[in-house]
C-alpha cells in the first residue's frame, strides 16, 4: 500500500471515529457538569432515549434538522430539571432516581413511537444534517478529515469542550461549580447558592445529554426503530458516565476518552467488514470491553460531596 | 427482622394506584379508553388459561432476576447485570442440556439448572472482584457487562452449540429430553416450585442466620463491618456471586422449562424488569413475590392490550415505569417521615 493512500485512510478512520464519538462526548460533558456540581446523573441514558425520540418526531414533523435540534435540547433541559428536583429539592436517592428515571425514558419513548407511527419498522427522515467542509483547513492530511469536514453537530460538540472547559476551569462560576462540589456547605457559607447551581448543572446537563441524543437519532442513524430495553442510544448514556469519571471531570480528558470509545466503535465496523471469520457479535462488543477498561484504569478521586444530598443544618 | 411485614410497612401499596391513574389520564389524552386497557390486563389475563400461562410464564424470570437484585442490595452491591447473566447462564445449561447425554432426568435436570446458575454466578463474580480490589462503581459496571455479556453469549451461541439445521439462525439445538423440566399443565412447567422454594430459602437465611446478620451488618456499614471482624471482601464476592447465580438459574428455567433451547432473544429485559420488581416490593424478602405477579401480569398483558384496547403493547412499559415514579414519591415520604 501506498503512504499517500495510508494516509488518506487513516484520515477516513479517525473522522468516523470522531462522528461516532459525539453523542458521548456532548453526554459526557454534561456529566462532568452535572458531576462536578455533586449530583451523579444517572438518568443520561433514558434522557437521551427521549431527546432522541423527540427531536427525531420534530424533524419528521417539520424537515427541519434547526427545530430537530431546539427540541432535544429543550426536551433534555426539561428532564435535567426533573432530575434537579428529586434529587436536589426532594433529596431522593440518585442511584434508585437515575434508574427510575432510565426506565421512565425507554418506556416512554417506545409507547411515544408506537403510538405516533403505528408501525413495527424503521422510520426514515427524509432530511439529513448539512455538511461544512472547511476550505483549506479540510486539506491538510489527517487533522483536516479528522476535524474539518463534518457535519455542523461535530463542530458544535468540538467547540463545546473548549467553552466548556474553559467555563468550569478558567472563570469564577466554574470555581463556584467545583466548589460545591466538593465543599457544599463552605461555599454556602460564602454565599454561593448550592441549589440554584446544581438546578443549573443538572439542566445543563440534561440540554447536553439531549443534544447526543438527537446526534444518534438525527445524524448517525437517520432512522428510528424500537429495541425496548437497549434503545436506539445502545449504552452510550452509561459509556458517557464511565468517560466522565475516566476523564477526572476535566472537558480535555473525557473528550479523549470519549473519542478513544468512538475510534473503538469505527474501529470495529472496519473490521466486521473485513471478513476475519469471527462472528459479528465479537467486534459490537469491543466498544464496552473498552469502556470496562477504562474504569478499571480510572483515577476514582471523586468530587468529594458526589452523590450526598445538601441540606442546611437548622 | 424475621417478623413478618408490619402493617405500617406496607403504606408504600397505597402509591402504586398513583402510577395507574396517571397513565389512565395519559392513555386518555391520547384517545385511548384507560378502563378497556385496564381490562385487558386485569381480567381479561386472569380469566383465560392463555392468559394465565402467559402470566405464569413471566413469573419465574422476572421473581429470580428481582432476587439477584436484592440479594446483592442487602451487601450494599447494585447489581443491574442480571440481563447478561441470565442470558450467560442460559448458555452454560443448553451446553450441559445439549451435550450429556444418557442421564436420567433425576441427575440431567438439577446438573443443567446447576450449570445455569454457575455461569451467572461467574459472570456476577468479575463484578464483585472488580469492586473488591479496584472499587469501581458497580451500578455501571454491571450495566456494562450486560452489554457485554449479551454479546459474548451471542459469540458462544454462533459456534458449537448449533448443529446443521440451526447454522446461521440466532437458535442453539434443543436439548436433551432427560433435561426438560417436567410439565404440570400445558405450557406450565414445575421451575415456579422451585423459585418459591428458593425465595423462602433465602429469606430464612438472611433473616434467621448469622450468615445473614452478616450480609446486612455489612449492607449497613462496610466499614463498621471491617472493624467487627467480619470478612467483608470475601462475603460480598460470595453473596453477589450467589445473586448472581439467581440470574443464571432463570436463564436455566428458561431453557429447561419453556423453550426447550437457549436464542439471541431469550433475555427480552427480565434482569431489568427484576430490578423493577425489587424495588417496586420495597427491597423486602416476601413482599418480592406479590410484585413480580404484578409486573408479570403487566407484561403478560402487552397483546390483549393491543387486541381488545387498541393500545400499544407498550402501554404495560408505560404502566411499570409510572409504578416506579409513584415508588419514589414513597421513599420522599419515608424519608422525610423519619426525620
Amino acid at each position: 500500500m501506498e503512504p499517500s493512500t495510508l494516509i488518506v485512510m487513516i484520515g477516513l478512520f479517525l473522522a468516523a471515529g470522531v462522528r461516532l464519538s459525539i453523542p458521548i462526548i456532548l453526554a459526557a460533558l454534561g456529566e462532568t457538569y452535572a458531576e462536578s456540581s455533586g449530583v451523579m446523573n444517572l438518568a443520561m441514558e433514558g434522557l437521551m432515549e427521549i431527546a432522541a425520540l423527540m427531536s427525531f418526531v420534530t424533524v419528521f414533523a417539520t424537515n427541519s434538522m434547526g427545530l430537530g435540534v431546539l427540541a432535544s435540547i429543550l426536551v433534555g433541559g426539561a428532564v435535567g430539571l426533573i432530575v434537579a428536583f428529586l434529587t436536589v429539592t426532594l433529596r431522593l436517592n440518585q442511584i434508585f432516581t437515575g434508574l427510575t428515571l432510565w426506565i421512565f425514558g425507554v418506556g416512554i419513548s417506545v409507547f411515544i413511537y408506537k403510538g405516533l407511527f403505528e408501525v413495527t419498522t424503521m422510520t426514515h427522515l427524509a432530511v439529513s444534517m448539512p455538511i461544512l467542509t472547511v476550505p483549506y483547513l479540510s486539506q491538510i492530511p489527517i487533522i483536516g478529515p479528522m476535524f474539518f469536514s463534518h457535519d455542523l453537530m461535530v463542530y458544535l460538540g468540538l467547540f463545546l469542550v473548549v467553552v466548556l472547559w474553559l467555563i468550569l476551569y478558567k472563570t469564577p462560576i466554574g470555581l463556584k461549580i467545583r466548589a460545591i462540589g466538593e465543599r457544599p456547605k463552605v461555599a454556602d457559607t460564602l454565599g454561593v447558592n448550592v441549589w440554584r447551581i446544581r438546578y443549573l448543572c443538572l439542566m445543563i446537563s440534561g440540554m447536553l445529554g439531549g443534544l447526543g441524543g438527537a446526534y444518534v437519532s438525527l445524524v448517525m442513524l437517520g432512522f428510528y426503530y424500537t429495541h425496548v430495553w437497549k434503545g436506539i442510544v445502545a449504552g452510550r448514556g452509561w459509556i458517557a458516565i464511565i468517560v466522565t469519571n475516566f476523564g477526572n471531570w476535566n472537558p480535555w480528558r473525557v473528550f479523549l476518552g470519549a473519542l478513544l470509545i468512538g475510534c473503538v466503535d469505527a474501529f470495529q465496523y472496519r473490521l466486521q467488514t473485513m471478513r476475519l471469520g469471527l462472528p459479528t457479535y465479537f467486534f459490537l462488543m469491543l466498544p464496552y470491553l473498552v469502556a470496562m477498561l477504562l474504569m478499571f484504569v480510572a483515577r476514582r478521586k471523586f468530587p468529594e460531596s458526589l452523590g450526598k444530598p445538601y441540606r442546611r443544618e437548622e | 427482622m424475621a417478623k413478618l411485614p408490619s402493617l405500617s410497612s406496607l403504606s408504600w401499596i397505597f402509591f402504586i394506584p398513583i402510577g395507574f391513574i396517571a397513565v389512565a389520564a395519559l392513555l386518555s389524552l391520547s384517545g385511548i379508553n384507560p378502563f378497556k386497557v385496564y381490562e385487558a390486563i386485569f381480567i381479561y389475563s386472569l380469566t383465560r388459561s392463555e392468559g394465565i400461562a402467559a402470566v405464569y410464564l413471566k413469573l419465574s424470570p422476572v421473581l429470580l432476576c428481582a432476587l439477584a437484585f436484592l440479594v446483592a442490595y442487602k451487601i450494599g452491591f447494585f447489581n443491574i447485570g442480571g440481563e447478561g447473566q441470565l442470558f450467560i447462564g442460559s448458555i452454560f445449561a443448553a451446553w450441559v442440556g445439549i451435550f450429556i447425554k444418557g442421564l436420567p432426568p433425576v441427575i440431567h435436570i438439577p446438573l443443567t439448572l446447576g450449570a445455569g446458575f454457575v455461569g451467572g454466578a461467574l459472570w456476577g463474580t468479575i463484578a464483585a472482584l472488580a469492586k473488591v480490589k479496584l472499587n469501581v462503581n458497580e451500578v455501571l459496571l454491571t450495566l456494562l457487562m450486560n452489554f457485554v455479556g449479551q454479546n459474548i453469549a451471542l459469540f458462544l451461541l454462533f459456534g458449537p452449540l448449533q448443529t446443521g439445521s440451526m447454522k446461521g439462525l440466532p437458535y442453539t439445538d434443543t436439548i436433551q429430553p432427560s433435561a426438560f423440566l417436567p410439565r404440570i399443565y400445558g405450557r406450565i412447567h414445575s421451575g415456579f416450585i422451585l423459585v418459591i422454594f428458593v425465595v423462602l430459602l433465602l429469606y430464612t437465611v438472611m433473616s434467621r442466620t448469622s450468615f445473614g446478620y452478616k450480609v446486612r451488618c455489612i449492607g449497613k456499614s462496610y466499614k463498621a463491618a471491617r472493624y467487627a471482624g467480619i470478612s467483608t471482601d470475601k462475603m460480598l464476592i460470595l453473596v453477589v456471586g450467589i445473586s448472581a447465580g439467581l440470574a443464571g438459574l432463570a436463564g436455566a428455567i428458561e431453557v429447561t422449562g419453556v423453550h426447550g433451547f437457549t436464542f439471541d432473544q431469550i433475555t427480552r429485559g427480565f434482569g431489568y424488569q427484576g430490578t423493577i420488581t425489587a424495588l417496586l416490593s420495597n427491597l423486602n424478602f416476601l413482599i418480592v413475590i406479590p410484585a413480580s405477579f404484578l409486573v408479570s401480569l403487566l407484561l403478560a398483558a402487552g397483546e390483549s392490550v393491543k387486541i381488545i384496547a387498541g393500545a400499544p403493547e407498550e402501554t404495560s412499559h408505560l404502566l411499570l415505569s409510572f409504578v416506579l415514579l409513584g415508588m419514589l414519591a414513597y421513599f420522599y415520604i419515608r424519608e422525610r417521615g423519619m426525620r
